[in-house]
Order: C-alpha cells, then structure tokens, then sequence
C-alpha cells in the first residue's frame, strides 16, 4: 500500500481504535487522520455506570488508557473536539462544522450512537438525563450526591436498570417506566421479566409499563411526568431518559450512501460505497439469527467491526460474518444473561435449578434464544457460541442436545478427538 | 516464546491429578458438593467425563479442560475494561484484578465456561502457572502432575505441522475466526 495513501477515521470509540490497531498491524504505512466531537481518548458508554456508582475510577472509563499514548504509539493525526458536518464521496474529503477539509482515499464512519430522546415537552429541562458520555456520567454523580428523594427513569432498557440501581442505592424512592408491557422487551421472555419484575417491587421500586412518556412539566421544584395512560402524573426531583439509543449519521447523504437505520455494511464492513466503510454502533450489520441486518450496539461487536474494517482497508481481507444479540447485567443482587430472540420462536421452556431461572425459546428444533436468571450462568457462553457456530457454518449441531447437561461434554469432546 | 498446553485424550485416564496439582498450586479451596454443582467457587483446572456411543456400547473418556489462551481470544475482545489482554510474547492470556469490574461479559463470550469468579466477584483463571515458571519451575503444575502424560507443555513452534493444524482446527472451531492460531 503506498505511503501517500490518507485513511479518515471519523469517531472515536472502540471500533475507531480497533480500526487504528488493525491497520497499523498490518503494515499500513499511510497518514490516519481521526475526527471527532469528543475531545477526550475512546471511552466505553457500558462503564459509566460504573463510575457513577463509584465503583470505578472516573480514568478507568478508558479502556485504551486515559492519555493520548495509544494515538501516538500508532501514528494517529488527532482532529478532536471539531464534529463532522459533511461526507462527500464525490470529491472523496470529510468537511467539519468549523470548516476544515480532509481527503481521504478510505473513510471509517465510527460516529457510535446518541441517546434517543422523544420529541415532547421537557425533554430539555435541567434535571432530565441522559446516560451515555462521560459528561452524562459525570452530571448524574453530581446530581446524586444532592441526594434526590424521588426520581423516574423512564426506559426499562439495560441502561435503564443500572440508573435505576444508582437511584435504588442512593436512597431514592424510584419509579421504572416503559412503553412496552414489560422489563427487557428486547432481551427478556416476558415470563422471565415478570420474575425481576416481581423482585424489584419487593425492593419498594414502582414500574409503570405500557405508556408512553408524552410531556415533562415543572412546577414547584418538582417535575412531573405525564403519560399516554392519562392516570395521574410521575412526580420527581431527578428524571433519566433510557429509552435506546440512535446512531449518529446526521452527516451521511443518503444518496451516497445506503442507510436503513444505521449504515449499512457488508461483511467486510464496506458501505455501499467501496471506498467508505462503517462499524460500531453506527453500522448495521447482519444479525445471524434472523439473516437481516440490524444495528447491534455492543462492545465486543463494535469492537470486531472496527478491527475488519482496519483489515480489510489495509489490504488483509477479513470476514466478519455477524452477531447475535446478547447482555449479561447485574443489578439489585440479581444477575441477568441473555441472547438471540425468546418472543418470535416456536415454543418456550422454562427450568428452575440451584436458586436459578432459565429460560430456553425453541424455533422448531433450532435454539433460538436463552435467559438466565441468577443462576451461575456458567454455560452461557458455551451454549452462545454453539448457537454462532450452527449459524456461521449453516450446520447446527445437534441443537436438541444443547439443553442437555451432555452440552459441554459433547462440544469439549468435538475439539480434543483425535484428527 | 509462545507456549502452551496440549491435552490428548487417548492418553487421559481421569486420574484428577491436573486438577488437584491446579488447586494446589493456586492456592484455590476444594469445592463443597453445593459449589460444585452451582458451579460458585473457582477451579482453573477441571477434568470432566464424556460418555460416548449407543447402550451395550458405551465408551468413557476423560477431557481435562483449562483456559486455551486462544490466539484470538474472544474474552479479551468481550471485556469491557481492558482488564483482559493477550501477551504476544508468552501467548498468555492474562486478567488485570485491578481492572475488572466482574461484569462477567469474558463468561459470555467464552466457547468453553473458562472465567470464574471468586468471592470477591472479579474474574481468575488459569494463567499457565506464570508465577510458578518464574520461579524457574520448567511446567506449570498441571502438566508436571500428569502420570500419564496427556498433558504436554511445549514450544507452539516446536510442534509438527500436523500438531499445528489440529491444535488450529480446534481453536478455528472455538473462536469461529480464521486469525486464530496466527495461520
């Protein structure tokens, strides 16, 4: 690859470094100029949580280190703290809001995604929060040390629950809502919800599911809440929007480039234009489940993405085939894993062993998706990867077997058999 | 020089001496029947038994699993903290206690149940005996212990390419990439 060649990475999350990495590593030699609105080294979105709780130092929230040295060690040029305004891939060159250009021969998109924050009334007042950047880490630490005495989340989502956790430890009286009926709508069976559900109520946390948020009003101090069931109003010192989140794109031209919900990118991550490629939580790439692509906004997935994309822009095809939807989350003493899809199968089983609850959605004789609740959760990855497996390869292994306490010992027995 | 641990099947007689020599070495408590079958207090090394073939055939085998410290390991992609990392040098995968945050993603993302999880929540595994070989020992404990010698500890570039391939084979299978094994 010559050493002339310009690559434009623009963001910087995980899926941006893991880009840096994987060309460097494979002996690009070019300039790398990276974009972004942030001003500060990658961050990981799932550890602010962590940090607000005071579990973690606020620098462990970088998992590249809390200092520039990684960007140097790989010869990045840093363009931070100026947000892209424009993508042409007519002249091929990103343009920013405050009026630089660069040119690029191969672009990244790396934007990640934003809190999704609905169109109503209030949404802009003080006390509502978002939990995503490290500046929304920080404003809620500081609004919890005011020791707030009632406080709505409202998004019963995996962030949703540890802000309710921050709020519950705290000392707040909480109240958890959502539009859908129940917890978890898109990892949980709704009888597996139902259990936490059930849990959290014995903590005294209030949920309010099946209406939606429609206006934030403020009056004497307190804000209220006001939803689509017309009962009477959440009051709170504290709201947090939860709702999800969505990718930040507003800069592609959809002319020039294929967008459904997110960018669309084919399995070496390339977008519809050859010489742009996307990753992370802005690209949507194909969920092995279902065959379609979906934006599946993890770390682990961002983090692959951005690794092909680095490959395969320098030159090393690689393949990376897809994910499946997956979380393992702790809260309130409970522990909740989980993967694929447990509401659009065939059949559900459900099985109660050692103080756990596990949850199994069957698609005809195919696995589909599994929920654990508490129990050890020591096979889920064991049973995940035989899932990913089956569907990378077309070839599902025996899937009645994998409910089996035969699981492990069939798979292990498959690796270490004589040749 | 990159090393590892090689395990034969053929030559396992589920003796459970790597498992005892592990828990030794590792200062690492015998179970309860109760936290076995819970699977809540740590093992590094485990040897399990695998039976095979229809009734009035059946067979036995033995398969004594620990870390693989895959080439391109999947936890260390899952954690969230960087607390996990692959030393190229050694080929060790290695936890940060320091960095972890026991938010158990490596568990999720692990093709063999490997990350275990102490009583103070954060994760540990086998980490091919690091502090045992720095005292000048030439084995981790597991592979010294084996009267069998069914595990083996070697030089990956020392190995035949057949060994090569096979052993590629079966971390292909378990990380589902082609990177793995470097090949």
């Amino acid at each position: 690859m010559p050493k002339n060649e310009k690559i434009c990475i623009i963001g910087n999350g995980g899926a941006a470094v893991e880009a840096v990495k994987a060309l460097r590593e494979n002996q690009y030699e070019g300039e790398i100029h990276l974009v972004s609105d942030s001003a500060q080294p990658a961050y990981n979105p799932m550890l602010t949580t962590y940090y607000v709780s005071g579990k973690i130092e606020f620098e462990a929230m970088f998992p590249y280190g809390c200092n520039m040295d990684l960007y140097e060690q790989y010869d990045v040029t840093l363009h931070l703290g100026s947000p892209v305004a424009g993508l042409d891939t007519k002249t091929k060159a990103v343009s920013t809001a405050s009026g630089a250009v660069y040119p690029y021969d191969k672009c990244l998109v790396a934007t990640g995604a934003s809190p999704f924050l609905p169109p109503i009334e209030g949404m802009d007042r003080e006390r509502v929060y978002t939990m995503r950047t490290v500046e929304d880490a920080q404003k809620l630490k500081e609004a919890l040390e005011k020791k707030p005495g009632k406080a709505l989340v409202i998004g019963a989502s995996m962030v949703g629950i540890k802000v309710v956790e921050l709020l519950y430890d705290a000392g707040a009286e909480v109240c958890l809502a959502d539009m859908a009926p129940y917890l978890f709508p898109l990892a949980a069976h709704q009888e597996c919800a139902c259990v936490i559900e059930n849990r959290l109520t014995d903590k005294g946390i209030r949920l309010r599911f099946g209406a939606g948020i429609e206006k934030i009003l403020e009056a004497d101090g307190k804000l209220s809440g006001y939803f689509s069931d017309g009962k009477p109003p959440e009051e709170a010192d504290l709201i947090a929007v939860c709702i999800g989140v969505r990718p930040n794109l507003g800069f592609i031209d959809r002319e020039q480039i294929e967008i459904d919900r997110g960018i669309l990118v084919d399995d070496h991550m390339r977008t519809s234009d050859p010489d742009v490629y996307a990753a992370g939580d802005v690209a949507q790439g194909m969920n092995l489940l279902t065959g379609k692509k979906q934006i599946i906004g993890l770390w682990p997935n961002a983090r692959y993405q951005g690794r092909t994309a680095g490959r395969n822009m320098a030159g090393a095809e690689d393949v990376y085939s897809g994910a499946i939807p997956h979380n393992i989350t702790h809260f309130i003493h409970m522990v909740f894993s989980g993967f694929g899809d447990l509401t659009s199968g065939t059949r559900t089983e459900t099985e109660e062993r050692n103080g756990g609850y596990v949850q199994r959605a069957w698609n005809g004789s195919n696995l589909v998706g599994v929920n654990m609740l508490d129990s050890s959760c020591a096979q889920i990855g064991i049973i995940k990867s035989a899932v990913e497996k089956g569907l990378q390869t077309g070839t599902p292994a025996e899937f009645e077997q994998l409910c089996s306490t035969k699981l492990r010992d069939k798979l292990l027995l498959e690796h270490f058999k004589r040749a | 020089m990159s090393k590892a641990i090689y395990f034969d099947i053929d030559r396992c007689i589920g003796c459970f001496a790597c498992q005892s020599a592990c828990k030794q070495e590792n200062d690492l408590a015998p179970h309860t029947l109760e936290e076995a079958l819970s699977q809540t207090a740590p093992i590094w090394r485990r040897v399990m038994e695998v039976e095979q073939g229809d009734y009035g055939q059946e067979t036995v085998s033995y398969i004594s699993l620990s870390c693989m410290h895959c080439a391109d390991a999947p936890c260390v992609i899952a954690c969230p903290t960087g607390a996990l990392s692959r030393d190229k040098e050694s080929g060790r995968v290695v936890v940060n206690e320091s960095k972890c945050i026991g938010c158990k993603m490596c568990l999720q993302a692990c093709p063999f149940g490997i990350p275990q999880y102490g009583k103070d929540d954060l994760m540990q595994k086998c980490n091919l005996c690091l502090d045992r070989l720095q005292d000048g020992e030439a084995e981790p404990a597991c592979v010294a212990s084996c009267p069998a010698k069914a595990l083996r500890y070697g030089d990956t570039a020392e190995l035949s390419k057949k060994e090569q391939t096979k052993v590629a084979a079966r971390l292909v299978l378990a990380t589902g990439n082609k990177y793995s094994a470097g090949i």
